[in-house]
């Protein structure tokens, strides 16, 4: 762990990884209600709270490529085109959840969207090109969150 | 301006074209497009905007280091795009850029050193939204 908090910054930050994994997993619980209404109340709350989900996750991956890109532009050494356009795709991907007709296709896109990007932020940080450890091991756990939970909605609209 | 802040301004520019490209569909409108086209163009708009601010919401938050106020941005974007409203509480389709453009000003005015690529795109983004926005209220989508 002490290596972890060195790779994060400087000691006065120490409280940030904390504070931000209260906030992360705080941010998770709309999601984590939702996909209870999703399943719990299919005719009545349901379809709101999938809309919810589905521009949550919209955002989410919007907001996870955003990270992805400022780490590449804070490198010391400036940012590398290949980075930037690595930080670029979720953009790209992020998109469609909202254009798509379809909410099966569109969960589906967010429950494939999430690992990709929680695995190549891995590979980043294992290269030290990417975001501090603590970040990822806040981000690994939500993502399976996550996962769970678009995974049940997505379960129950397949069902519907 | 450096190489580097050069690339990245002329990264940011081209990914400011489809809010270009909506704010004149709507401006063409009803006069040498359809209504209906430049209507969509706005919802595409709309998004497109909203997942850009997100994404720069993000980007602050890596830059950062962890900044937990971007994710509260990011969550305010939410709200812009959340079709039907929530809690009683329904925005009209003009105001919803006006969350847009009230976040990314927080983030450009909240990002420590702005870079000029920064500053151009949040510049240039406003400017577009604003026109899209006004176009709408003109149209009376309030």
């Amino acid at each position: 762990m002490a290596n972890l908090a060195e790779k994060a910054g400087a000691p006065a930050r120490q409280g940030l990884p904390q504070a931000a994994a209260v906030l992360a997993y705080a941010g998770a619980l709309p999601l984590i209600v939702a996909a209870l209404l999703v399943l719990l109340r299919p005719d009545d709350l349901g379809p709101g709270a999938q809309r919810f989900m589905l521009i949550y996750g919209g955002l989410l991956i919007a907001f996870f490529g955003g990270v992805r890109w400022g780490v590449a532009v804070m490198r010391p050494e400036g940012p590398r085109f290949v980075h930037l356009v690595g930080g670029a795709i979720p953009l790209v991907l992020a998109l469609p959840v909202f254009f798509l007709a379809d909410p099966g296709a569109r969960f589906l896109l967010i429950l494939i969207a999430l690992p990709i990007l929680l695995i190549d932020d891995l590979r980043a940080t294992r290269k030290g090109s990417g975001a501090p450890d603590w970040y990822l091991g806040v981000r690994a756990p939500l993502t399976i969150l996550m996962e769970a939970s678009f995974g049940l909605a997505f379960a129950q609209h397949l069902m519907s | 301006m450096g190489r580097d802040d050069e690339d990245m301004t002329r990264f940011s520019l081209v990914a400011l074209a489809p809010l270009a490209l909506a704010a004149i569909a709507l401006w063409l409108a009803p006069w040498a497009l359809p209504l209906s086209f430049a209507l969509d163009m706005h919802q595409m708009a709309l998004a497109y905007g909203g997942v850009g601010a997100a994404f720069l919401a993000g980007a602050d938050a890596g830059g950062r280091r962890g900044a937990i106020r971007y994710l509260i941005a990011a969550l305010a974007v939410w709200i812009a795009l959340w079709p039907g409203g929530a809690f009683h509480l329904a925005l009209g389709a003009a105001w919803r850029y006006l969350i847009i453009i009230g976040v990314l000003i927080y983030l450009w005015l909240g990002g420590g050193a702005r870079a000029a690529w920064k500053t151009r795109l949040v510049y240039w983004a406003v400017i577009l939204l604003a026109l899209i926005m006004s176009r709408l209220l003109l149209l009376g989508y309030y």
